[in-house]
Parts: C-alpha cells; sequence; structure tokens
C-alpha cells in the first residue's frame, strides 16, 4: 500500500467551500472584472486536485496546494491574454508580488475575510433581485448550475441566464473587493442578510421537494450567518441576531414534515426530531445578541422563535412575551404578515375575540386575496371563539388558495377537525 | 504473485460536462473508498498524469501533447500484485471509473527488473 495522507481529513463540502474562497481570494487580487478568470482558474485547481489527490489522498495544506495551482492558472492565463494589453500585464506583475502573502502563508482567516468581501460584492443592490440567490449560490456556497437549478426548483438556462446578467453587472460596476469599507460594509448588511435569508427560506419552505436539498440551503445561509457573526467587521448583536434566528429554524427542520412530506404544524413536532445541537447554539447566540444596544427585525424575530422554542422545551409558551416580540416586530419591519402573526399571538395571549380584532385592523384587503394563510388564520381564530360555521367557510378558502399539496393536507385536516 | 499495471484511461467524449466541486468531491471519496477495498494488493498507488507533454521521436522531431484532439487519454496509472489476471481483472471491475465514462487497461508486467 503506497502512503497516503488521510482522506478523511477533507470535510463535509470541503471542494464547494474551498472553491468559494478560492474564487473570492482571487477576484480580490485580479478585480471583479476577472470574476469568469477566477472561477475558471479554480475549476481548473479541483480538477487537478481531483486527478492527483484521488491516487495520493490530499496534501497536508488541501487549500495551500488549490491556491497555488489556481493562482498559477490565472496567470498564465492573464500572460497570454496581456500580449494585447500592458494593463493586465502591470496587474499580472502585481498579482505576482502579491504571491508572497498568499494563503500559503496565512490561511483560514485571511479566505474568511476574501469571502466575507465577495459577499458584500454579490449581495450588492446593484445585482437585479432575481439574480440574487442564484449568483450568491454560485459564487459563495460553490453550487453548479445544475445544482442550483435543483434548489431553486427552477431550468438550467433561466439559471444560467440569471448568473450571467448579474455579472454582468457587476463586471461594469468595478466594485473590487479591497475598496468595500468598514461603513459599506455596516451600511449593506440589512441587504446580505435579506440575500442569505432568501437562501435559508428557499430550503426552509417545503416548496423545495428535496430533504437533502432542503438541508444543504439551510447548511449554506447558516454557514454564511456565522461568517458575518464571526468576522470583526460584521460581527455584533446584528450578526448574532441573525445566526440565532436562522439556527432556531434550523434546529427544526427535519421535524417540520412527516415520513410522508406533510407538513406537522409546531405542536405536534416531536422534540426528539430537533437537532438539540444547533437549538443550544441559537440559545448561545441569542443571549449574544442581546447583550448589545441595538435592537434589529432580526432581534424580533429571534426572539419569537426563542420564546417559542422555551415553550416546546417547558412545556408552557409564554404568549405575553411572543406578543410583545411581534409589537417589535411590526414596529421595526411593518407588514401585514407580521401583523397577522401577532393576532395569532394576540388571541392565544388574550382570547380569540382579541386576536380577530386584531384581523379586522390589518389592512390586509391584498392579503386576502391570495395569501392562504390569512385565511387559514381567520379560519383558526374563529375555530377558538367556536364561530364553526365562519371557521369553515374561511379554512375552504384557504384550502383553495394553497400553494401546495402539503399545505393542502394541512388545511383538510383542520376542516376535518371542525367536523 | 504478479504484478498488473492499471492504466487509467477517460473518454472525453463521455464525460458529461465540467463536474462541480461536489461531485468532484465524491468521486475522490469513491476512490479513496476502492484504494482501502484493495488494501494490500495495491502496492504502488501510481500517479495521475497530467494533460500536457510531448510526442519525441526520431531525427528529432517533437511533437505537442499526448493528444492534440483525441478523444481519450492515459489519465494516470497504479501497481496492483495478485496471483493472476483474473484476479487482477476483478479488481479493476469495481473502480470507480467507469462511472465518468473511462475505463483500466490491466497489463501485465514482465518483471524483469
Amino acid at each position: 500500500m503506497p502512503e497516503r495522507t488521510d482522506p478523511n481529513r477533507l470535510v463535509d463540502h470541503f471542494f464547494r467551500h474551498e472553491s468559494a474562497r478560492l474564487t473570492a481570494a482571487l477576484t480580490r487580487r485580479l478585480g471583479i472584472r476577472h470574476l469568469q478568470l477566477a472561477e475558471d482558474a479554480v475549476q481548473v485547481a479541483l480538477s487537478r486536485a481531483l486527478a492527483s489527490w484521488s491516487l495520493r489522498g490530499p496534501p497536508d495544506r488541501p487549500a495551500a496546494w488549490l491556491w497555488q495551482v489556481a493562482s498559477n492558472h490565472a496567470i498564465d492565463t492573464l500572460r497570454r491574454e496581456s500580449k494585447q494589453s500592458s494593463r493586465d500585464a502591470d496587474e499580472l506583475a502585481a498579482l505576482i508580488n502579491d504571491r508572497a502573502d498568499s494563503p500559503t502563508s496565512d490561511a483560514d482567516e485571511e479566505l474568511d475575510d476574501h469571502l466575507l468581501r465577495m459577499i458584500f460584492v454579490c449581495c450588492d443592490p446593484l445585482v437585479p433581485m432575481e439574480s440574487q440567490s442564484s449568483l450568491a449560490l454560485k459564487t459563495l456556497c460553490g453550487f453548479s448550475v445544475e445544482e442550483i437549478a435543483r434548489a431553486l426548483v427552477s431550468r438550467r438556462d433561466g439559471v444560467i441566464k440569471r448568473i450571467t446578467r448579474a455579472k454582468a453587472r457587476l463586471r461594469d460596476s468595478r466594485i473590487d473587493l479591497s475598496d468595500i469599507n468598514a461603513d459599506q460594509i455596516r451600511q449593506r448588511l440589512p441587504d446580505v442578510q435579506r440575500v442569505v435569508y432568501l437562501i435559508f427560506n428557499e430550503g426552509y419552505s417545503s416548496t423545495q421537494p428535496d430533504r437533502l436539498i432542503r438541508t444543504e440551503l439551510c447548511e449554506e445561509a447558516v454557514r454564511l450567518a456565522l461568517l458575518l457573526a464571526e468576522h470583526p467587521l460584521t460581527s455584533g448583536s446584528n450578526s448574532a441576531a441573525f445566526l440565532a434566528l436562522l439556527l432556531f429554524h434550523a434546529s427544526r427542520l427535519d421535524a417540520r414534515l412527516d415520513d410522508h412530506g406533510a407538513i406537522l404544524l409546531f405542536g405536534q413536532q416531536e422534540l426528539h426530531d430537533w437537532d438539540l445541537r444547533l437549538l443550544r447554539e441559537a440559545f448561545t447566540w441569542f443571549e449574544q445578541a442581546t447583550t448589545g444596544s441595538s435592537v434589529s427585525r432580526y432581534h424580533a424575530e429571534a426572539m419569537i422563535a426563542a420564546e417559542h422554542c422555551r415553550g416546546k422545551l417547558t412545556g408552557a409558551t409564554d404568549w405575553a412575551s411572543v406578543l410583545s416580540a411581534y409589537d417589535l416586530l411590526c414596529n421595526l419591519a411593518p407588514s401585514p404578515v407580521h401583523e397577522l402573526n401577532r393576532a395569532i399571538a394576540m388571541a392565544h395571549h388574550r382570547g380569540a375575540a382579541e386576536g380577530l380584532e386584531c384581523m379586522r385592523r390589518i389592512d390586509g384587503s391584498r392579503l386576502a386575496d391570495n395569501y392562504y394563510l390569512w385565511h387559514a388564520t381567520m379560519g383558526e381564530l374563529h375555530m377558538m371563539s367556536g364561530d364553526h360555521p365562519s371557521a369553515q367557510r374561511c379554512l375552504r378558502r384557504a384550502w383553495e388558495l394553497a400553494p401546495t399539496q402539503a399545505e393542502k393536507e394541512l388545511v383538510c385536516q383542520k376542516i376535518d377537525g371542525l367536523e | 504473485m504478479s504484478k498488473f499495471l492499471f492504466v487509467y484511461r477517460d473518454d472525453a467524449d463521455a464525460m458529461a460536462g465540467e463536474p462541480s466541486p461536489e461531485q468532484m468531491q465524491q468521486i475522490m471519496a469513491a476512490w479513496h473508498a476502492w484504494f482501502d477495498v484493495v488494501g494490500q494488493k495495491m502496492v504502488d498507488g501510481g500517479d495521475g498524469l497530467m494533460p500536457v507533454g510531448k510526442q519525441v521521436r526520431r531525427d528529432g522531431v517533437v511533437t505537442d501533447g499526448p493528444f492534440i484532439e483525441g478523444k481519450e487519454m492515459v489519465g494516470g496509472f497504479s501497481i496492483v500484485e495478485t496471483d493472476t489476471l483474473d484476479e487482477a481483472v476483478e479488481i479493476a471491475k469495481s473502480c470507480p471509473i467507469f462511472d465518468g465514462g473511462g475505463w483500466v487497461e490491466v497489463r501485465q508486467m514482465a518483471g524483469f527488473v
């Protein structure tokens, strides 16, 4: 048996995540307009790693090995192209000079710094909204086009189009990774959080039929949120609250659906299906979030999730706390959907009549047209107040509007419960 | 006991596009699992071969590459030691190379050295 180093040293998704970090590192050196070159160089490096590590196992420092191959490839390509352009030749020289402080000398922290900056570039508002999650999955998470299409339940050529459009915008923008300063980072944090939340929800929502993909999307979002919470430029109470929120939700990812893919309501979920390790982490980060002086919408959302989880663990939900967290949320991020959830909390805390009163005060005309949860909530509250005919009427409407089979079945259960 | 050279051959046409990073890691894991199964009989893991190289012929004629527009190429090699050719062939059958459209050439080494 030849000497081979332990292949298990490579953690799960090493290639995927290393490809994201290397792309960020190369793009920082080469400039955003060479994003494509950076991606190609990383792909070449990974292909070579596959060929050589398959036989010998990975080297001692796999990330440094990949960096060497990828940057050599980028340099060679630029050198070929620079025959036409002297500017690129200068850049090439700079790149080579920079090699001294390449990740071969440092490692994780520096790579994470590149990736963090790349997150802020990719989540820039100038990237078209519909492209943001595709671009993020490609560039920040190392997904292939096929994997993105599966994850977002969209067509392959649609994903390619969205990514191409996003990259064209970035190329024209000339925002370079090193240009981003601390102020901009603070300012744009909400944009970044929105995109990360989007990815999380793609995994968390029940429209994704594949359990494995759901888990992966949530894990990726948590990974990015963790980077935000730990990196000195973005850490703080706001990032801690955001991470805590994702972890609270992630901890019950597997508990939300039964073996047949039917949705289980919070009350029906079995605690032993929860990931208690994640839940513990969620509470730790939540505690950290509450030590700061600032309060964000994610604080409110994390507070709500924390109360529900605490209720699950102790068997009694503190609805007064849930309600005050919803008050906060509706204040910080006004939305009829948040008002609707506040009405439910109100009903649990003060009774169904008060809940219905809250519903009446919501400007929900648009919600009522196409949002099945509006009607499901109305049905629920009528049921609580003992008005079964009204409950029945609302739940029927909810059933008609429910977008997925799983959600239709959920409403069906409630209708059956009435009869 | 005889030694057999395993020549790993790839067919460019059969490869369905570039594998994603995740797929690459899975392919690598499959190879490592295979090496573990082959165990001591793999006396030399060999090496992979880069796609660059030269063909050197008589009178100093040098041409590019192991191939220029070739569809198949040697991607690497290993040395396996078994009692019989059949046994070596059995080992080759479980090689993960087939998933990617490649195949294994099993050649008995002469043992001159």
